[in-house]
């Protein structure tokens, strides 16, 4: 089927270009842009960081490759993308799979006010909590939808979107039907004061062999816990954002219909209904921005099937309220959104004093703070910044601040501290030797400028905790030389071990250290480097995984055409 | 706008306006098993050989069923105690018009029975479905080359054949003074003694239906319809869920269940019982690559 597609695909690129140039002189040829990324990994046992997938023990390396070719004609778009897996442990850390093949196609059209799109795509409705296909390569993620989609944008306030398909699994699809629609309408009321509305549908239909399975796992439950499985699913959520002067207020609620789900704490599937409150506020003025986001989440998970867990078969997206954080030991512990159930607050104001010495020197202060608690387990002490007490019951709690400030033109500092509350058997399923985690990290950056083309950076950060892996210092040192080249330096130590495993009571620190190089030409970027990388949870955007460790060298190419 | 918001709800409505049947196959009873225990055997017996069990999807007024039945009938004449037919009539949706009994407006016939029952559909939904009689599974195996359980009758001998030269992982037997019997006037009771001689790595499950004999009934057979056409093996109930009800506990070589199961017949449920027949079968379960396969069956009559 897929040759198929990949026939009819070149077939009908082949021939448009071929129009494209009998009309060389006077008619549109079109536009065609792509982009290409590698990675290839190469692997180095390093028991004492604890690498053991079977990447080390039997292939050694592996290598990841997306081309993405597009083509724009006449009001027509063509998308292709081949994919190749070789032995990678993206999807799975545990496996290693290989297969290469078409990892997507789609074709749309622009008709007037109506577009028509067939094959795959990405898309989300409102904030994605009630539908979200996405691809996030770095997570092994590809939700893409195989279907048709129509978008009608009637007046240039108002868009209508609907859509039919099957969800993308590797190299083929589930069998649960999706569907969906979504409007957007915008109203300006007047100069200071608009709304943006949106409402939204959905629905996933359950396969019969699915629905089998289903029922025979509901069939070996106590009596008492038995239900009847739905075969839908319904989906709703209206949403607005109200902007007024300065401020903007987003809203939006989110309801599910009964449908069975997995309890991974009572390990079994139960049917519930489920809903999400989300709200944020923001203000921004000179020199203050500030961002207030809650978020209450009861049992909203949705997944092609109650068979799937962890980052599978993800059909609603419910984003972190979180901070995101880019330095190594900042991002170790990362909130991975609770779908049976969270209270989400999250806090963040970004401060440029207006003092004339402070605007010469761009002085900008960040702070946030975040506190996610059980759906059920939200109280005014719980939430409290300034209640410091390590208290179990909260899920994760982050405060954080930076200050930047640019002594010269050559020079420029920045220094902070983060304090987390982790709850370390909850977001990585770590058994009960874990303990609950706090940690504190003072971290800092310096920027100093060589000549105009070269700058020196160097990066420290100290992580101190008695639970988990223990206490962490890591350190890097950057040289930029523009517009091509770019070197680093990295050591990880882990200073304070905490050591479970009696196998491996070495009292010898663990070093994380990297060694990288960077060559950017145009729009094509090249890396390499020799990496230890500790294990943790890798996010982005409230979507995690856990990793394994990992030593070896790794070697990126990434274009655009 | 209005008329786009109006749209949207009328969308709203047609997503969520229709009921749901129950899946098939859910089971929401405790099970009817009043004495259940198991152990582990050293003294492994020899395995017995694979018996097969052949779900005959039938109709009354499907005119090529005939044929398939003697098809099945040929296979148990060949093969002495060793293959067991269930004639399922669904009859739902489009199978409607293939089994519904001749008692319809514009019937020249008005039959005697309605052999059709909600678990035989939901047997054929869960075995993969179908809009075409008659068709089959053969120890509910999806054979090499094809793309469902469910088979057309003129291979059925051939995966019979397949089935029959192999051995079972389980020996299928009954324990007690009388393995299957009335217990009471309108009560049948099974003990069964379940013997694993090789270890299984699906999930296990029995399955327990009871059969009935000699229904002399209308059935449409080719161009014609037969007045005193014999039906046999007519399924009409299952004791376990249809599913079947799952064997708890490691499966390795000598493990052995036993259980015991009892069934009371409705009042409505006016059967011969001189007639009826219990079939025992051992299946895996819903989940793997080899799901559902029937690992051995057995037929019994009640005394």
């Amino acid at each position: 089927m897929k040759k198929i597609l990949l026939t009819l695909f070149l077939t009908i690129t082949f021939f448009y270009i071929l129009k494209a140039q009998e009309n060389v002189d006077n008619k549109d040829k079109g536009e065609f842009s792509g982009n290409f990324q590698n990675t290839n990994q190469f692997y180095v046992n390093d028991t004492k960081i604890g690498t053991n997938t079977t990447q080390y023990k039997r292939e050694l390396s592996s290598a990841d490759a997306w081309l993405f070719l597009s083509y724009k004609l006449k009001g027509f778009k063509f998308n292709l993308r081949y994919d190749v897996f070789n032995n990678t442990p993206l999807f799975d850390p545990s496996e290693a799979y290989t297969k290469s093949g078409i990892g997507i196609w789609s074709v749309s059209k622009d008709i007037d006010n109506l577009n028509i799109t067939v094959g795959y795509f990405y898309d989300q409705f409102g904030t994605g909590m009630v539908f979200r296909a996405f691809e996030d390569r770095n997570l092994g993620l590809d939700f893409a939808i195989n279907g048709a989609r129509l978008i009608y944008t009637p007046t240039e306030n108002t868009q209508i979107k609907a859509f039919t398909g099957l969800q993308k699994f590797r190299f083929d699809v589930r069998p649960e039907v999706i569907k969906g629609i979504n409007i957007e309408h915008r109203i300006e009321l007047n100069e200071n004061l608009n709304l943006q509305l949106g409402a939204s549908a959905v629905n996933r239909t359950i396969d019969q062999k699915t629905m089998n399975t289903v029922v025979g796992a509901i069939n070996n439950y106590d009596l008492e816990n038995r239900f009847i499985p739905t075969y839908n699913v319904y989906l709703g959520n209206i949403y607005n954002t109200l902007s007024y002067k300065k401020f903007s207020l987003y809203t939006e609620y989110c309801q599910k219909s009964k449908e069975a789900i997995f309890n991974p704490v009572l390990d079994r599937m139960e049917l519930k209904d489920g809903r999400v409150y989300y709200t944020s506020l923001s203000y921004s003025t000179k020199g203050l921005g500030i961002n207030a986001q809650y978020k209450k989440i009861e049992s909203f998970s949705l997944r092609t099937s109650p068979l799937e867990n962890l980052n599978l078969g993800m059909i609603a997206y419910l984003p972190s309220l979180t901070r995101q954080n880019t330095y190594r030991l900042l991002a170790r512990y990362n909130a991975v959104v609770q779908e049976l159930g969270e209270n989400a607050l999250g806090m963040e104001f970004t401060i440029k004093p207006q003092a004339k010495f402070f605007k010469k020197h761009q002085t900008t202060i960040n702070i946030n703070t975040s506190v996610v608690t059980s759906s059920d387990n939200f109280n005014a002490k719980r939430i409290n910044p300034l209640d410091f007490e390590a208290d179990t019951a909260r899920y994760f709690r982050e405060h954080y601040i930076d200050v930047s400030h640019k002594f010269n033109k050559k020079f420029k500092a920045m220094l902070g501290f983060q304090y987390i509350n982790y709850n370390q058997q909850l977001f990585e399923q770590k058994t009960k030797e874990y303990e609950y985690v706090t940690a504190k990290t003072y971290f800092g950056e310096i920027t100093y400028k060589l000549t105009p083309t070269r700058s020196l950076r160097v990066e420290a950060q100290y992580l101190e905790t008695k639970q988990d892996l223990g206490s962490f210092i890591n350190g890097t040192v950057e040289l930029n030389i523009a517009p091509h080249y770019s070197f680093s330096v990295g050591d990880m130590v882990n200073v304070d071990r905490v050591v479970r495993n009696t196998q491996s009571s070495s009292s010898d620190l663990v070093h994380y250290w990297n060694v990288f190089g960077s060559y950017t030409y145009k729009t094509t970027r090249i890396t390499g480097g020799y990496i230890k990388q500790v294990e943790g949870v890798n996010c982005t955007g409230g979507v995690c995984r856990v990793e394994p460790a990992f030593s070896g060298v790794r070697v990126t190419l990434q274009t655009n055409f | 706008m209005k008329k786009i918001f109006l749209l949207f709800t009328i969308t709203l409505f047609i997503f969520t306006s229709c009921e749901e049947e129950i899946p098939p196959g859910l089971n929401l009873t405790p099970e009817r098993s009043v004495f259940d225990t198991t152990y582990i055997t050293n003294t492994i017996p020899a395995a017995q050989v694979t018996n097969v069990l052949i779900e005959d999807f039938t109709g009354v007024k499907c005119p090529n069923c005939p044929r398939a039945q003697t098809v099945a009938k040929n296979l148990v004449i060949a093969n002495p105690n060793r293959v067991v037919v269930m004639a399922i009539h669904p009859g739902k949706g489009l199978l409607s018009t293939l089994t519904s009994p001749f008692k319809t407006p514009g019937d020249d016939h008005d039959s005697k029975y309605d052999f059709r029952t909600e678990e035989g559909a939901d047997l054929l939904t869960l075995l993969g479905g179908t809009s075409q009689l008659p068709i089959g599974s053969i120890n509910r195996t999806l054979f090499s080359g094809e793309t469902s359980i469910l088979i057309n009758d003129p291979k059925w001998t051939s995966k019979t054949n397949e089935k029959l030269i192999t051995n079972s992982i389980v020996n299928i037997d009954t324990f007690g003074n009388k393995g299957v019997y009335f217990v009471e006037a309108n009560k049948i009771r099974v003990n069964v003694k379940l013997t694993y001689t090789a270890a299984a790595t699906d999930s296990q499950f029995v399955s327990i239906a009871i059969i009935e004999d000699d229904l002399i009934d209308y059935q449409e057979s080719g161009a014609v319809v037969i007045e005193d056409y014999e039906h046999n093996h007519v399924f009409r109930k299952m004791i376990t869920p249809i599913t079947g009800s799952q064997l708890k506990a490691s499966i390795i070589a000598g493990r052995v269940f036993e259980k015991t199961f009892e069934y009371e017949l409705k009042p409505t449920e006016t059967w011969n019982k001189k007639n009826l027949k219990l079939i025992v079968f051992i299946h895996n379960g819903t989940n793997g690559a080899n799901k559902f396969v029937v690992q051995q069956v057995k037929e019994y009559e009640i005394h």
